[in-house]
């Protein structure tokens, strides 16, 4: 399959008798990156998956009126967070049974099909998950993605001084979780 | 050199990269899956003007109210007109089944406010995203 740029995808997209060949090539182009970054933020692959295809389904919807003001895998990416992050609020405000989502989520990923973690897996993830929602996804996409804070400042709409200062936070909590646990 | 030394976890003995797996053949089959999912919700709702039917008008009206109130925040100018109990009415009754991109199309179409700020759809919905706002996330906090 040819690799096309996203200036080429963007504009096969906007020929008519294109578009669904153009959006196929760009949900194969970026699928995988936007489902592990979803991934990393809900842990589980059934709720990542229902994620990752509404995410895409906002990116069809809005990609006619796409200016390219920002990169194309920004864009995405910025839809894909802001998915998960609403999707993590109405898990929230769904759960009626004194429950935290985060041991919620953990059980979620023990039972998930697709995890093989043992002990030290999931107490890492522990950790990850005692961090804010946004600042575990600003340490997921320094830390595990290696991007650079302009990148990150792109989809999170935040300085890369406050992403800086919020990483550094982030790495001294995880780091004393895991040393007092 | 100590300062980066200071951002750095030892993960070593933990394996990451391996532990997440995904389903046989997942990436293959999730683009036609998608194009299969789009395909069928338009058919199923083909576009229509849904701006014809006077409940879309209001339930499209509460929300721009809503989204103003929100983007200028710390005025009370929304509750200082309708109780919450009437925001929640207002909406329990008009907002069934509103489509996101038609409200945004109203609001980019009625309203001078934000037409002065988001020109496009695109732009909507980036303010949308930037501020973390989810029509029913608002629908659901006012009831």
């Amino acid at each position: 399959m040819p690799e096309y740029s996203d200036k080429d995808l963007l504009q096969m997209f906007r020929e008519d008798d294109k578009s669904n060949y153009a959006f196929n090539l760009i949900i194969r182009k970026y699928q995988e990156r936007v489902y592990w970054h979803i991934r990393k933020i809900l842990l589980n692959h059934e709720d990542t998956n229902d994620v990752l295809q509404n995410t895409f389904i906002k990116v069809w919807k809005g990609l006619s009126s796409f200016r390219e003001e920002s990169q194309l895998y920004t864009w995405l990416f910025r839809i894909a967070t802001n998915e998960s992050l609403s999707f993590l609020k109405k898990r929230r405000t769904r759960l009626f049974i004194p429950i935290d989502v985060q041991d919620q989520m953990i059980n979620n990923l023990k039972s998930d099909a697709y995890f093989d973690g043992g002990e030290m897996e999931i107490e890492f993830q522990k950790a990850l998950l005692d961090l804010p929602a946004k600042q575990r996804i600003v340490f997921n996409m320094k830390y595990f993605d290696d991007m650079k804070y302009e990148e990150i400042s792109g989809v999170l709409n935040t300085s890369v001084g406050a992403l800086k200062a919020s990483y550094h936070h982030a790495v001294k909590k995880i780091r004393k979780y895991l040393e007092e646990n | 050199m100590e300062k980066e030394k200071n951002m750095k976890i030892d993960v070593s003995n933990i394996n990451l990269n391996n532990s997440f797996r995904v389903p046989d053949d997942y990436f293959d089959d999730l683009p036609g899956l998608i194009q299969r999912k789009i395909n069928k919700a338009e058919l199923k709702s083909p576009k229509r003007n849904i701006f014809l039917y006077p409940w879309s008008k209001v339930a499209a009206a509460v929300i721009v109210v809503l989204l103003i109130v929100t983007a200028i925040d710390k005025t009370n100018i929304f509750t200082d007109r309708f109780s919450e109990n009437e925001v929640a009415e207002i909406i329990d009754n008009y907002s069934y089944d509103i489509d996101e991109s038609l409200i945004m199309a109203y609001i980019e179409e009625k309203t001078d406010l934000f037409l002065e700020e988001t020109e496009t759809d695109y732009e909507m919905i980036n303010y949308l995203i930037d501020e973390g706002i989810e029509i029913e996330d608002l629908i659901e906090e006012l009831k």
